[in-house]
């Protein structure tokens, strides 16, 4: 088929009136393409049609105009805005202000975590310094109380030897009443006969003063014998074991220098009391 | 004219409004007669040719038959869509014949007076052929039911038409 053959057919007004399948429209425009008088008559036939488009024209109401060019101008900002959304998207992680944020945001954790911490160790510093405190109040309890069992055991075993040495059917008890000195005063010994034993216990005797001691005397045979001397200070003892004696007639408790001396000064004579054997 | 079209000139767009608004809207008006949808569909279509002026190829036609097949698919979608079938279905007898008058008025509002007289030359049975073809999208099978015309009769007269078409229209040149 020639030029003019082809442009005879009526093809191109079929395709110039849309009536064209797509397999005959592609032809047209292949053939078209390559022969520009086929291109020429297609443009003819277009534009005759366009002819007859205008020559049926009806000239729209303004406001559609209006309307058009408004929605264009929306449809143009709405990509502005679209576009800006985009860099407003992009611009913080090019300039890295989200790795920033993310830095201030560690950096305020980590002043609150660091808050909390020293408010953590201010209150376990004082419940610690209570502690503290609780404890060395217990220990000076605790050792207080450990001086107490001390004495109170140091008086128990004071008291058990002195129930032991009352309790032996052998000791013999020897009374010695205060004098009229120191009527107040009283010594008991117990002697024990059998192994010669000599305890003294003794209450309210006067307070001496410094630089003197009691000394016991056991009267033997007529003649005053040193006994032993009585603790510094000691008014009020427990008992005492002191030196022992096969045989006495008496015992006195005299106050004499410290240390003892030879013989007892009678007017110094606190108590007194005879054996009966 | 097309490039600055397509580089999204606004001053370009103008003229083409100016030049083919009334052509496309007479094009319109053929297929979907109450004028507020006709001025919906005019708009629709004139922001898809600017939203869509980069896909124009100039090879493949001039830019008024590219306008044209947008203006004319714009207005048969809408014709298509429940929208317009709801209206349609509501539209009384004497809306009919506003839309006669309407018909009667876009003859009438013919502007170039030359090309009026030159369509006026056109044989009627050629000139709906062309009207139902062209504007209005028909299948020559189609325009074969609807006028009670037989199928081989459509494709000899349409064949008609184009060629008294050229005709006419060379007169002018």
């Amino acid at each position: 088929m020639n030029t003019s053959e082809y442009i005879s057919s009526g093809i191109l007004e079929s395709y110039a009136l849309g009536l064209c399948n797509a397999t005959e429209a592609a032809d047209v425009e292949r053939m078209c393409a390559s022969h520009p008088e086929i291109k020429a008559e297609l443009e003819a036939i277009q534009l005759s049609l366009g002819n007859y488009a205008q020559a049926h024209s009806v000239t729209p109401p303004t406001s559609v105009k209006a309307n058009i060019f408004n929605q264009i101008d929306e449809l143009e900002k709405g990509e502005k805005i679209v576009e800006e959304k985009h860099q407003t998207k992009i611009i913080p992680i090019s300039t890295g202000t989200t790795s920033n944020n993310t830095y201030k945001y560690f950096a305020a954790a980590s002043i609150v975590l660091l808050g909390l911490s020293v408010i953590g160790n201010i209150i376990f510093y004082g419940k610690w310094k209570q502690a503290n405190e609780q404890v060395i109040a217990l220990n000076s309890e605790k050792n207080v109380l450990a001086d107490g069992l001390k004495t109170n055991t140091v008086k128990l075993n004071n008291m058990q030897q002195s129930l032991a040495v009352m309790s032996n059917p052998d000791i013999s008890r020897v009374m010695m009443k205060g004098v009229e000195k120191s009527p107040e005063s009283l010594a008991v010994i117990y002697w024990n006969k059998q192994n010669k034993e000599v305890y003294i216990e003794v209450k309210n005797l006067p307070k001496l003063e410094d630089g003197k001691q009691y000394q016991l005397w056991a009267i033997v045979d007529g003649k005053p014998v040193d006994a032993g001397m009585l603790p510094l200070n000691d008014t009020d003892s427990t008992m005492l074991k002191m030196k022992d004696f096969e045989s006495a007639q008496a015992f006195a408790i005299t106050i004499e220098k410290a240390g003892g001396s030879a013989s007892p000064t009678l007017e110094q004579m606190v108590v007194m009391g005879a054996t009966n054997g | 004219m097309v490039a600055a079209l397509q580089n999204k000139d606004r001053s370009a767009f103008n003229y083409l409004y100016d030049n083919y608004s009334g052509a496309l809207y007479g094009v319109i008006k053929r297929v979907v007669e109450a004028e507020d949808i006709a001025n919906d569909v005019l708009q629709e279509a004139f922001v898809k040719i600017w939203k869509n002026i980069g896909g124009y190829d100039s090879s493949k036609g001039s830019i008024f038959t590219w306008m044209m097949n947008i203006c004319r698919n714009t207005a048969i979608d809408e014709v298509r869509s429940k929208n317009f079938k709801k209206e349609a279905q509501n539209q009384n007898i004497d809306d009919f014949v506003s839309i006669v008058d309407s018909q009667n008025k876009v003859e009438q509002k013919v502007d170039h007076i030359g090309l009026k007289k030159i369509v006026q030359d056109l044989k009627p049975e050629h000139r709906i052929l062309i009207d139902k073809i062209y504007f209005e999208g028909y299948t020559q099978d189609e325009v074969s039911k609807e006028l009670e015309i037989p199928l081989g009769t459509v494709k000899t007269r349409v064949r008609a038409a184009m060629t008294q078409l050229r005709e006419v229209m060379s007169d002018i040149k």
